[in-house]
């Protein structure tokens, strides 16, 4: 479809110099003001409050904050339409970044959920989906550690309406 | 300023148990599990998910099934072989009767489409639909027909539905059926006018060669996507009347040059017109109306980048 929202888009104010982010465990990150504004939650803030030395990010480790801060990096220099990075480079690039464990992935999707990077969001709940993808709830329950509290009608209905699926 | 110090090269450490990580803790355990991202983030991840993962995914415990079943967007993405089993419309709002906007992917959606637009009270949950996205019209395809029945319906039962988008794309089948598909989309779009629905939004017209004269105009319109070598210059000065309420305009470089040698004319009523070249490496244009930027030559990525962050307004044309 088209992508209308790219053409109505207000100019983004420039952001010069660095912002300081600090995060739940205290670890400490200088980034650039147009790196963390790719976060909408910081670039709100700083909208607000341009002056400001540092802002404290309460719900984001330090493990996390860093691989949100190397994502926003890459993407906006891989963004710029002469950087001559390709799509698939892109592509590439994202499926990397993502191979890391469980946790960190759950993790990072906390934080991109809380520091509102939509995209980054996106590239890590598809990563998980895919890990769940082509799988049998028993076998989702096992590798994720799941307890079952569906009573055996619930299931069973479950099954049923979807056995058309299987036809 | 301070000195740019790349992530994680800064790091210090807070003793552990600070009032800081006492409190976060709370929110988040400190070993997340797939359910501990929560309900809303688990409808996410559903979103993903083919109709057989999702029913297995909502089969693996209650908080699992409440993600699954309690999206208000649904994307259908090629899976319309699903679509031909007669059930699928009944089954599916049936048990997803909250979702608002259905995006449907790929040809045999349009089957779908089809069964949807025969059941009304299926719909009346719909508030958005962004439908018949890149469906293939080809001379052996019986979709371009489908299409044509669903918008009569549309045009007569289904007014109320905000329809967001609109999309017709040959792909890959203009190279091998030729003036066959041409002139099969032709034949389709010429039943756009008197059931063109009302409150379409935005459309998507893609790698034809389409002759937009045949577009019916649409007061409604804010969006088009044009990417397709067959508009001429006389076609573009019609864009306004056309579609006079036209916010965006997404086009590659064959609309590139009548709409730079018209700049300075009709276009100046279009609005704000945003072009964003779809192949920039091969077209440098001369934009004599876009001074502005620069007032010399402009490749057509440096229209595109500067489009991107500088969305032209109407004055911008006529500062030209």
């Amino acid at each position: 479809m088209a992508t209308p929202a790219a053409a109505a888009a207000a100019p983004a104010p420039q952001l010069e110099g660095d912002i300081k982010l600090v995060s739940e465990d205290a670890h400490e990150f200088v980034t650039p003001k147009n790196v963390a504004a790719q976060c909408k939650m910081i670039k709100t803030m700083l909208e607000v409050s341009e002056e400001q030395e540092f802002i404290n990010l309460p719900n984001v480790k330090g493990k996390e904050l860093e691989k949100v801060i190397e994502y926003c990096r890459y993407h906006v220099q891989a963004d710029k339409p002469d950087s001559g990075v390709s799509d698939n480079d892109k592509k590439t690039w994202d499926e990397n970044f993502v191979k890391v464990d469980k946790e960190t992935l759950f993790n990072l999707i906390m934080a991109a959920n809380y520091l509102d990077v939509k995209s980054l969001l996106d590239l890590t709940c598809a990563t998980v989906a895919n890990m769940l993808k082509n799988k049998t709830p028993e076998e989702i329950r096992r590798e994720f550690n799941i307890k079952n509290d569906l009573t055996p009608e619930e299931e069973e209905e479950i099954k049923r309406e979807s056995a058309w699926l299987y036809q | 300023m301070p000195k740019l110090i790349p992530a994680g090269a800064l790091l210090t450490h807070r003793p552990l148990g600070s009032p800081q990580s006492a409190v976060t803790a709370h929110f988040f355990p400190p070993h997340l599990m797939l359910l501990d991202l929560g309900p809303d983030i688990l409808t996410v991840i559903c979103r993903y998910f083919s109709l057989p993962d999702l029913y297995n995914f909502a089969r693996v415990c209650k908080l699992a099934r409440r993600a699954a079943f309690s999206r208000s967007f649904l994307e259908l993405s090629n899976r319309g072989h699903l679509a031909h089993n007669g059930h699928w419309c009944e089954l599916l709002f049936k048990r997803m009767p909250f979702i608002s906007f259905l995006r449907l992917v790929g040809p045999s959606n349009c089957i779908f489409l089809h069964q949807l637009a025969e059941n009304v009270e299926v719909l009346n949950s719909l508030v958005d639909l962004n439908a018949v996205t890149n469906s293939v019209v080809s001379a052996q395809s019986p979709y371009n027909y489908l299409i044509r029945d669903i918008l009569n319906r549309w045009a007569t039962t289904l007014r109320r539905l905000r329809l967001v988008g609109l999309g017709f794309m040959t792909a890959d089948t203009l190279a091998t059926c030729g003036p066959l598909t041409h002139l099969t989309l032709q034949h389709s779009l010429r039943a756009l006018p008197p059931t063109l629905p009302p409150q379409l939004i935005a459309l998507d017209i893609s790698r034809n060669g389409l002759d937009l004269s045949m577009m019916p105009p649409s007061p409604t319109l804010r969006h088009l996507n044009v990417s397709m070598n067959g508009l001429t210059d006389g076609v573009v000065g019609m864009i306004p009347n056309l579609f006079p309420h036209l916010q965006s305009l997404v086009a590659n470089q064959a609309i590139m040059r009548p709409l730079a040698r018209r700049a300075s004319g009709t276009l100046t009523d279009v609005g704000l017109l945003s072009l964003i070249c779809e192949d920039s490496s091969r077209v440098h244009l001369r934009l004599h109306r876009l001074e502005f930027c620069n007032g010399c030559e402009l490749s057509a990525g440096a229209l595109a980048a500067f489009c991107r962050h500088h969305p032209l307004r109407s004055e911008d044309w006529r500062q030209g």
